[in-house]
């Protein structure tokens, strides 16, 4: 289930607010824990089995390296290491085996397909064994709210990467407010709109204009792939991130933040504090930092980088442009670091169109799982070979202008400062707020409404 | 403590989603929409097949978007806030200067893509199943007469600042088409008129008009020898209807667009024929209870049918066989007064010679719109 669907919005959602809040207080766990699985079990009822044998694994062992953490760290650690790799086994055949198997030559497995959510609730698990055993968490005694923790609907098949110790406090007692579920409303419907209304449009436009670039492809026309690949992927999932956060809200839960305007970045590095947060503190605290992080010599520092690259590219998917796409951005966040950055910082504006570029081709690698495809690409963006419009492209360029200017507009934080600044001028304007969330919410149940009509058989006869 | 704002969005929030969901299961279902002119999605069966393999969630979804409440609030609410982004376009239909609505030309790309990979390729299709025509004009022992009209998007070019290279390569193609498929060239026939400001292809609707059907009769009359035999323009009673929104209209749901009139020639004998749809008699070349539906285009031979047959019960006259799609409903009515005709759907049935030799046929005629052959490569299928 989506959020972004009737069925979640219409059903689920109102069936489990209702049941939530109804429930006495020491229940309400209880209930999350339930309807959560039963979230997972709709989209992915094969294997919800191997999620709930995954938490088990991690709330075993705790118990062990809990015990053993203060008189044997050896034996903690070995009970920390068969955890860890109990849990990233499954991530490792299902993910990977096929690939690796493609590679080396051995048999694949057809029909192997990646149970939904497991990168995420992978991650959520290993980091409740890794800090337990450092220490920095309490054990999880009781198991319902350990497996709410990793299971609870809004974070679970798409992040934010939720660390235990963010929220096992929460778990045990958090406060449902009507302030938190009128914001946690709000960054829901949101995030609704940002991946229903600028996020899939900007998805069509690039699958319309990769179709038609088959046949005649143009410089315009590829730039414009790219723009749009770059509006999908932010608008898709920090919409998604959004209504993650918002739904965490409505029931008490306060998640960190994912993105933090990562296309106003003014470098590589600064994009990567901004883009995916959650995943790259998990990479930094439980990757970076035990191999040594940044305080060991230079070339050593190189390669604990490289491999946090590798490995940042690796999770997304397992193929090789994803590889690419990881060791890709390690180039220049180590160009960055050597002189790059300094030079950037003199050159604002300069930083600014660098690092978007970077960026948006960064994810032409990520959408084309053909090596030879990026490259004609990149030969098309500086027009090698390539006519530099066509007349059909300069229509729906033109027809299409205002809504990549809306959507530019819409990765910057300009429409909230200018909201806020109208609010702060004119106070009254604030009682027309829920009024326009309503509204917003309405036109998202639209675009729900109207976009599964697929009349092909109807419209030709 | 919280803001009186922030209850307000909370309560608001909790009533819109309450409302929606509570009405959702009390309002009973519908199986039509008039509004978009096509079924809705019943409530699919839940099984364990069904519910492992993932159907039966993708089944639900489109059920409870066909079936949610309000559903043609929220579809003209879509249209309007796609229209505001100024994209002149939804649902893959664009909005032309003259409020003529078409399919967007990259969802014609696409329909090709799926089949071929190239533009060449994709002419090589074509080509393809042109030839098979050819063939069927050779193999058959009576004359073929063969109309693949354009579509919208061609016949009204000029409205469109969407420039398509190479837009007319199809048509020049089926210029390519020996004498014995008795080809008959409808976009250098209705563009002209088109261009001359006639009504011969609807706004709102893919087909063409009774308008421009007539001048497609007109020709293949006289290619079939029969010049002197055509009817006059003047001596039928035109009725019109107005207030048609076809399905291209329906696909977009653009809230703003002139409607169309559709219209129907009458002459005076038109009630003396008998005509079988699928077994059953129809009441006429028309069946008038489509005229209050938003399906009006359906009151020609009562929409689609496997096999139609037309007869002037008393008169002995020559029969055509029409290969056909829902472009050929509106032209019939004006062949069935010099031809018996048997009527087949193209899509389902392309063992067009046996057909020919079975019911005896003196000529064979072949309407299938440039759209269709694009789509679904049945032309190729002829025999």
């Amino acid at each position: 289930m989506v959020f972004s669907s009737l069925i979640f919005i219409f059903a689920y959602l109102a069936v489990t607010l209702a049941v939530y809040y109804v429930a006495p207080l020491k229940w309400r766990n209880l209930v999350l824990f339930v309807v959560s699985l039963a979230f997972y079990g709709w989209g992915e009822p094969k294997y919800i089995s191997l999620m709930v044998v995954s938490i088990l694994i991690a709330y075993i062992f705790g118990f062990f390296i809990e015990k053993y953490r203060e008189k044997n760290k050896r034996l903690a650690k070995l009970f920390l290491a068969l955890s860890l790799v109990g849990n990233l086994s499954f991530l490792l055949f299902f993910k990977y085996y096929n690939f690796f198997a493609e590679n080396i030559g051995f048999a694949q497995i057809e029909g192997l397909t990646l149970p939904v959510g497991i990168s995420f609730y992978t991650f959520q698990i290993m980091s409740y064994s890794i800090d337990l055993y450092r220490g920095e968490v309490p054990l999880a005694k009781r198991f319902v709210p350990f497996g709410t923790y990793v299971t609870l609907f809004p974070q679970l098949i798409a992040g934010p990467i939720v660390r235990y110790k963010d929220v096992c406090d929460q778990l045990e007692s958090r406060k449902e407010t009507v302030s938190k579920f009128a914001f946690g409303v709000s960054r829901f419907v949101t995030g609704l709109a940002k991946k229903l209304i600028l996020g899939d449009s900007a998805a069509a436009i690039a699958e319309a204009f990769e179709r038609s670039a088959e046949f005649e492809p143009t410089v315009i026309g590829t730039w414009l792939i790219m723009i749009c690949y770059t509006f999908h992927i932010y608008f898709d999932f920090s919409g998604y991130s959004d209504m993650a956060i918002g739904l965490g809200r409505m029931f008490g839960f306060e998640f960190v933040e994912n993105f933090n305007y990562p296309y106003i970045a003014k470098s590589i590095t600064d994009f990567w504090r901004r883009w995916h947060i959650t995943l790259s503190t998990w990479f930094k605290e439980y990757v970076y930092i035990p191999l040594g992080g940044n305080r060991v010599g230079k070339i050593r520092g190189f390669i604990n980088l490289a491999t946090v690259w590798f490995l940042t590219g690796f999770w997304h998917g397992a193929d090789w442009n994803y590889i690419l796409w990881g060791v890709y951005f390690w180039v220049f966040l180590v160009i960055e670091k050597a002189f790059l950055g300094k030079l950037l910082k003199k050159l604002p504006p300069l930083a600014h169109i660098y690092s978007l570029f970077i960026v948006g081709f960064g994810w032409m690698i990520f959408f084309h799982s053909d090596l030879a495809a990026i490259a004609q690409s990149a030969k098309q963006l500086f027009g090698i070979g390539t006519a530099l419009l066509s007349e059909g492209t300069l229509y729906t360029v033109l027809r299409l202008l205002p809504f990549i200017v809306i959507s530019a507009l819409a990765c910057t934080p300009l429409p909230k400062t200018a909201f806020e600044r109208l609010l702060a001028r004119f106070p009254k304007l604030n009682a027309f707020k829920p009024l326009l969330l309503c509204l917003l919410f309405l036109v998202c149940v639209a675009y729900m409404v109207d976009n599964t009509f697929s009349p092909f058989l109807y419209y030709i006869f | 403590m919280y803001k009186r704002s922030e209850l307000v969005t909370v309560v608001l929030f909790c009533l819109t989603v309450a409302i929606l969901a509570v009405s959702f299961w009390i309002i009973p279902d519908k199986s039509f929409s008039e509004q978009e002119n096509r079924s809705l999605e019943q409530m699919p069966k839940l099984d364990s097949e069904s519910f492992f393999s993932g159907g039966f969630s993708k089944a639900i979804n489109v059920y409870y978007a066909d079936q949610f409440p309000l559903r043609d609030i929220f579809v003209t609410l879509k249209s309007g806030s796609e229209l505001a982004f100024l994209k002149g376009e939804n649902n893959g239909v664009l909005y032309s200067r003259n409020q003529l609505a078409v399919k967007d030309f990259n969802a014609y790309q696409s329909r090709i893509h799926i089949t071929e990979n190239t533009d060449r390729i994709y002419l090589d299709s074509l080509q393809a199943q042109l030839k098979s025509v050819d063939k069927l004009g050779e193999t058959l022992e009576v004359p073929l007469v063969t109309v693949l009209p354009p579509r919208t998007v061609d016949i009204a070019d000029s409205v469109f600042s969407y420039n398509r290279p190479d837009g007319d390569k199809p048509f020049e193609l089926m210029n390519t088409l020996g004498g014995e498929s008795g080809y008959i060239d409808t976009l250098s026939l209705l563009r002209p008129k088109y261009e001359s400001g006639e009504y011969v292809y609807y706004r709102t609707d893919h087909h063409w008009t009774t308008g421009g059907a007539y001048y497609t009769y007109c020709e293949i009359m006289k290619r079939l020898g029969r010049e002197d035999k055509i009817i006059p323009r003047e001596r039928f009673e035109i009725e019109s209807v107005a207030g048609f929104s076809g399905t291209t209209a329906a696909r977009a749901n653009f809230p703003i667009y002139q409607k169309d009139v559709l219209e129907i020639w009458h002459l005076p004998d038109d009630d003396e024929y008998e005509i079988i749809a699928d077994g059953g008699e129809l009441n006429g070349f028309y069946n008038r209870e489509y005229l209050e539906k938003s399906d009006k285009y359906s009151v020609f031979l009562d929409g689609t049918h496997d096999i139609t047959t037309i007869k002037k019960p008393g008169e002995q006259r020559d029969t055509l066989l029409v290969a056909k799609d829902s472009f050929a409903n509106c032209l019939i009515p004006f062949l069935a007064r010099e031809f018996d005709i048997v009527a087949v759907n193209l899509a389902t049935n392309t063992f067009i010679s046996a057909y020919a030799e079975s019911y005896g046929a003196d000529a064979v005629l072949i309407v299938f719109n440039t759209e269709n052959i694009i789509s679904t490569g049945h032309l190729g299928n002829l025999k």
